[in-house]
C-alpha cells in the first residue's frame, strides 16, 4: 500500500516547549484514520506540521513522498484542511472566500464546490461571521473538498455542533470519499461519529506517541469501540507507565 | 505566472474586503470635515493650493495609521490564518498586502486631491483649480513622505509592538538608525547636510528607497521571521537583521560620501585655487576652489604643517574673511558662506575651531582696517575710527559700517554711503565732502593721493595727464612737481613720496621713481622688465598688497614676484608664482598655477612646497 504520509521520530517545539516528541505515523493512500487523544496531546500541532507550517526540531515528515517544508506549495495543493476553529476572515462570504482560494489550487472545481455546498446545504451570501457553527464547518468541508484533494486533513470536524449537523457533515465526509478513496486523517473526541467511517484508529498521548489499531481488530471485540479504544490506551499505560492521555 | 497573477488578484481583493469599510470611513470623515471647513472657514478652503496639500496629507495619515498598524499582523491570529495555509503561503500573503496598501495609498491621495479641488471651486470657483495645479507637487511630496512610513509601521507591527505602538516605534527605529550619522558628523551635520543639496528627484528617490527597504523589511519579517508559528521575537531579530544588511551599504556609501565631501574634490587634475585667507600664524590656508571658471566654487581649509586638506562645505560655498582689510592680509576670522553670501559658520583661522557669531561682530568692531604711508595703523571700533595725527594725538572721526567701498588715499580714505561721498584726511583730523574737481569726474577720486604734509595730489587737465596739490582747507591748487608724461602714479610710501612707474614701452623698460611733489625730487630704479608692476604693499594708496613695511614693496617680476627694498633701492630674488596669499613673518606664501602652493623665504631664499605634499 503506497503511504502518503510517512512520519517517524518526530519532535516539535512550539515556544520553546516540546509538543510532539517521536511521533511515528503512517497513512495510506485511500485509508481514513481517526486521531483521537485529550485535549493538548498534540493533534493540532501535527496537522499543521503535515502542512509545512511548523519545522521539525527532528525526525522526518513526509507527504506525497516529499518534505513539507521544502515542497510547501506541492504538498498544500493536494491537501485539504478543515481547522477546529474556522480560520476565514468572518467579513467575507462562502462565495468571496471561494474566490479567494480558487486560484491557489490549480485542481480546484467550482462544480465540486456547489455540488458539495449544496449537498452540505451551505449559505452562500452571507459573511461567515454570521454563520452558525455546524454552518461554518460544512461551509469549511466543502471549502476543502473543492480541490479534490488526496488528503483531507479535518481536525476537531464535530466539535461543538449539534446532531443534525454533525451526520449532515459525516454524510458529506462519507460522500466525498466514495468516490476518491482520498486518504482522511480526522482529529475528534466523537468516537462513535469517527467509528462510521474509520480504517483505524491513531491514540495520541503524551507528546504525540501514536499507537495504531486498524478497525478490523477491534472488531473483533464485543465491547463498544470506546471502550476497546480505553483498553487499548490502558495496554499503552502499562507498557509506558507515562500517564493517560486519552 | 498568470496562476501568479490571480493569486495576487485575489489576496488583494481580499484586502479590500477586509479594509472597504475603514477606507470608506476615511473617505467619508474626510469630505465631511472639508464641507465643514468649507461653511465654517471659506478662507482656508478658497486657498485651494493649501487646502489641497491638506486634504491629501490628512488622507495620507488616515490611511497609514488604520492600514499600516493593522493589516500585517491581522493574519497571524488563528482565528484569521486561512492566507498563512494556502499554497501561496506568507509571500502572497506579504505581496497582496503591499499591492493592495500601494493601491489605497494611490487612491487615498486621488481621493484627497478631489475633495480638496471640490472644496477649492466650492468656494473660489474655477480659478482656484490653478493654485492647485501649481501645489501639485507640493501636494504630493508630503503625501508620499507619509505613506513610504506605512511597510516600515507594518514591518515594526510584526516584531511585537502592535497597534499605535508602532509609529512610536518606527520613530525610534530611524533615530537609532541615525545615530552612527550623526556621531560622525558631529558638528559639522548641518552642512553636509546642506552639501548634499538635495533637489526634489533626490527626494523622491530617497522617499522611494525608504518605501522599497520597508516593504522588504516587512515582507521578509513576515515570511521568514513569523513563518512556523514564530513569535514576534523571531521577527523581530529578522527584521532587525535585515535592518542592519541594509544599513551596512548605506553607511558605507553614506561615509564614503563623507569622506569625499571632507576631502578636497579627487578631480585633481581639474582643481584650482581661486582665493586664499591666511591664518596669522600661517598654520592654516583657506581657500577656495573651482574646476573652472564655469564650475561652482566650493572651499576647503589646508593645514600648512602636513598639507593636509579638509572640505569645509558644498557646492557654490566660500569662504571669506570679514576682517582682513586687503587681498593678502592675513586674517584670524574665517567667515563660512553659501552661495547666496549668507554666513553659515565662524571659524578661528588658526585653530580651525568654530566660533559664536559674537566673535565675528567683536571682530569687526576692533578690526585695523588701514595703515597709512608710514606704517601707523588706523583703528575702527564701532562707529569711531581713531587715527594718530602728525602731533602724537589721536583723533576721532565718525565711521559707518555700511559705507562701502572704501577707498584708500594714502593719509586718508573716501567712503561711500547712500550715494555720497566722504573724504576722511587723518592728517587734519577731519571729514570733507567730495572737492567740486571730483562731483563731475568721479573717476578722479581713484587718483586721488593725500600725502603726508597734508596736500591733496589729485589729476587736473583735460585728460588728466597733470597732476596739482589741492588744499581743502583754502580750495587752492598748485603745480605738482617733478610729474612728468607717462608717470603712474602706484602709491605713497613713508618718507612723504609718491610712488610712480615710468613706463617707456617697447625702449628701456620702466622705471620705479620716488617722487617728491613737494619738492619736485626723483629718486630712480630701473626694473628688470618692462613687464613689471608694483602690486602689492600695504592698502595705503592701494587695494591690495601684502604688508611688508613702509618701505618695502613686492614687485610683480610677470611671471613671479620680488621684493623691492626702497630703503635700499634693490629688488630680490624673484619667486615664480602667480598669486600672494600672504605674509607670515619672513614667510611668504604664494599660489603657482593654481594648483601649488609655497612657502617662500625671499631673504634666506628658501622654499617649500606645503600644498599639495
Amino acid at each position: 500500500m503506497r503511504e502518503i504520509i510517512t512520519v517517524r521520530k518526530l519532535m516539535i517545539k512550539r515556544s520553546r516547549q516540546v509538543v510532539l516528541d517521536g511521533v511515528d505515523l503512517d497513512v495510506a493512500h485511500g485509508e481514513v484514520c481517526v486521531l483521537v487523544g485529550r485535549n493538548g496531546a498534540g493533534k493540532t500541532t501535527l496537522f499543521h506540521a503535515l502542512l509545512g507550517g511548523l519545522n521539525p526540531k527532528r525526525g522526518l515528515i513526509r507527504v506525497f513522498g516529499k518534505d513539507p517544508v521544502r515542497h510547501q506549495r506541492y504538498v498544500r495543493e493536494q491537501i485539504g484542511f478543515v481547522p477546529s476553529i474556522p480560520d476565514v476572515p468572518s467579513e467575507m462570504t462562502f462565495n468571496e472566500i471561494a474566490a479567494f482560494m480558487e486560484p491557489h489550487f490549480p485542481s480546484w472545481s467550482a462544480t465540486r464546490l456547489d455540488e458539495m455546498s449544496a449537498w452540505l446545504c451551505v449559505s452562500r451570501g452571507v459573511p461567515f461571521g454570521t454563520l452558525s457553527k455546524g454552518q461554518q464547518m460544512k461551509a469549511m468541508l466543502a471549502l476543502a473538498l473543492a480541490h479534490d484533494p488526496k488528503l483531507l486533513l479535518l481536525d476537531e470536524p464535530f466539535g461543538g455542533i449539534d446532531p443534525i449537523a454533525r451526520k449532515e457533515i459525516l454524510e458529506g465526509l462519507i460522500h466525498s470519499i466514495q468516490p476518491m478513496k482520498r486518504a482522511i486523517l480526522i482529529a475528534t473526541h466523537d468516537l462513535d461519529a469517527a467509528a462510521r467511517v474509520a480504517d483505524a484508529f491513531l491514540v495520541m498521548k503524551g507528546h504525540g506517541r501514536i499507537h495504531k489499531r486498524m478497525v478490523e481488530d477491534i472488531a473483533e471485540d464485543t465491547r463498544p469501540v470506546t471502550e476497546t479504544l480505553l483498553g487499548a490506551l490502558k495496554r499503552i499505560q502499562t507498557k509506558e507507565s507515562t500517564p493517560c492521555t486519552l | 505566472m498568470y496562476s501568479l497573477i490571480r493569486i495576487l488578484y485575489s489576496a488583494t481583493r481580499r484586502e479590500w474586503i477586509a479594509y472597504r469599510r475603514t477606507f470608506a470611513a476615511i473617505c467619508f470623515m474626510l469630505a465631511a470635515l472639508s464641507a465643514l471647513t468649507v461653511l465654517l472657514s471659506p478662507s482656508t478652503a478658497a486657498q485651494a493650493g493649501l487646502f489641497t496639500i491638506l486634504t491629501t496629507s490628512g488622507m495620507t495619515i488616515l490611511v497609514t495609521v488604520t492600514l499600516a498598524t493593522e493589516m500585517w499582523t491581522r493574519d497571524l491570529s488563528a482565528s484569521s490564518s486561512l492566507a498563512r495555509r494556502l499554497p501561496g503561503g506568507l509571500g502572497a500573503m506579504a505581496c497582496s498586502k503591499l499591492l493592495f496598501y500601494g493601491i489605497v495609498q494611490a487612491a487615498a491621495l486621488l481621493w484627497g486631491a478631489m475633495v480638496g479641488i471640490a472644496a477649492g471651486i466650492a468656494v473660489a470657483g474655477p480659478e482656484s483649480l490653478a493654485s492647485v495645479a501649481a501645489d501639485l507637487p507640493l501636494s504630493v511630496l508630503p503625501a508620499m513622505s507619509i505613506a513610504t512610513l506605512g511597510p516600515w509601521i507594518g514591518a515594526v507591527t510584526l516584531w511585537g509592538a502592535e497597534g499605535i505602538l508602532a509609529i512610536p516605534g518606527v520613530l525610534f527605529l530611524f533615530a537609532v538608525s541615525g545615530v552612527p550619522v550623526f556621531a560622525t558628523l558631529g558638528e559639522d551635520a548641518p552642512q553636509f547636510i546642506q552639501a548634499l543639496h538635495f533637489g526634489s528627484a533626490d527626494t523622491i528617490l530617497f522617499l522611494m528607497s525608504l518605501a522599497i527597504s520597508g516593504a522588504l523589511v516587512a515582507s521578509i519579517t513576515l515570511i521568514r521571521g513569523r513563518r512556523f508559528d514564530r513569535r514576534a521575537a523571531a521577527g523581530a531579530c529578522t527584521g532587525l537583521s535585515v535592518v542592519a544588511l541594509l544599513l551596512i551599504p548605506t553607511y558605507t556609501l553614506a561615509f564614503g560620501a563623507v569622506r569625499n565631501w571632507e576631502a578636497a574634490t579627487p578631480d585633481y587634475a581639474r582643481f584650482q585655487i581661486h582665493g586664499a585667507v591666511l591664518a596669522p600664524d600661517g598654520a592654516r590656508i583657506w581657500v577656495n576652489t573651482r574646476s573652472d571658471k564655469h564650475s561652482p566654487w566650493s572651499c576647503s581649509v589646508i593645514r600648512t604643517s602636513t598639507g593636509e586638506i579638509r572640505r569645509l562645505g558644498g557646492r557654490g560655498e566660500m569662504v571669506r574673511s570679514p576682517t582682513r582689510d586687503y587681498r593678502t592680509a592675513t586674517s584670524p576670522f574665517v567667515l563660512h558662506v553659501d552661495r547666496e553670501g549668507n554666513p553659515l559658520a565662524i571659524f578661528d583661522s588658526s585653530s580651525g575651531r568654530s566660533l559664536p557669531e559674537s566673535a565675528l561682530k567683536v571682530a569687526l568692531d576692533q578690526r585695523q582696517v588701514l595703515r597709512l604711508p608710514d606704517g601707523s595703523r588706523v583703528t575702527i571700533e564701532g562707529d569711531t575710527v581713531r587715527s594718530p595725527l602728525k602731533s602724537g594725538k589721536t583723533v576721532s572721526l565718525p565711521w559707518y559700517r555700511d559705507a562701502t567701498p572704501v577707498v584708500h588715499l594714502g593719509f586718508g580714505v573716501a567712503t561711500f554711503r547712500r550715494g555720497r561721498i566722504t573724504i576722511l584726511d587723518f592728517t587734519r583730523g577731519r571729514t570733507f565732502p567730495l572737492p567740486q574737481q571730483f562731483v563731475d569726474r568721479p573717476s578722479r577720486l581713484f587718483e586721488l593721493r593725500i600725502l603726508r604734509s597734508g596736500s591733496w595730489f589729485i589729476p587736473t587737465g583735460i585728460d588728466d595727464q597733470g597732476r596739482a596739490l589741492f588744499d581743502p582747507d583754502t580750495g587752492t591748487l598748485r603745480d605738482a612737481r617733478g610729474w612728468k608724461p607717462f608717470d603712474l602714479a602706484r602709491g605713497l610710501y613713508g618718507k612723504n613720496g609718491l610712488l610712480v612707474v615710468n613706463e617707456r614701452p617697447g625702449k628701456h623698460g620702466a622705471k620705479v621713481v620716488i617722487l617728491d611733489p613737494e619738492t619736485g625730487q626723483r629718486d630712480a630704479i630701473r626694473l628688470p622688465s618692462s613687464r613689471s608692476m608694483f602690486r602689492f604693499r600695504n592698502p595705503a594708496g592701494f587695494f591690495f598688497g601684502v604688508d611688508l613695511g613702509p618701505n618695502r614693496w613686492l614687485l610683480d617680476v610677470g611671471p613671479g614676484f620680488a621684493v623691492l627694498d626702497l630703503d635700499s633701492m634693490s629688488i630680490g630674488e624673484p619667486l615664480l608664482a602667480d598669486a600672494l596669499i600672504g605674509r607670515v613673518g619672513e614667510s611668504f606664501f604664494a599660489l603657482a598655477g593654481r594648483k601649488t602652493i609655497y612657502q617662500w623665504k625671499p631673504l634666506t631664499g628658501e622654499l617649500r612646497a606645503v600644498f599639495p605634499r
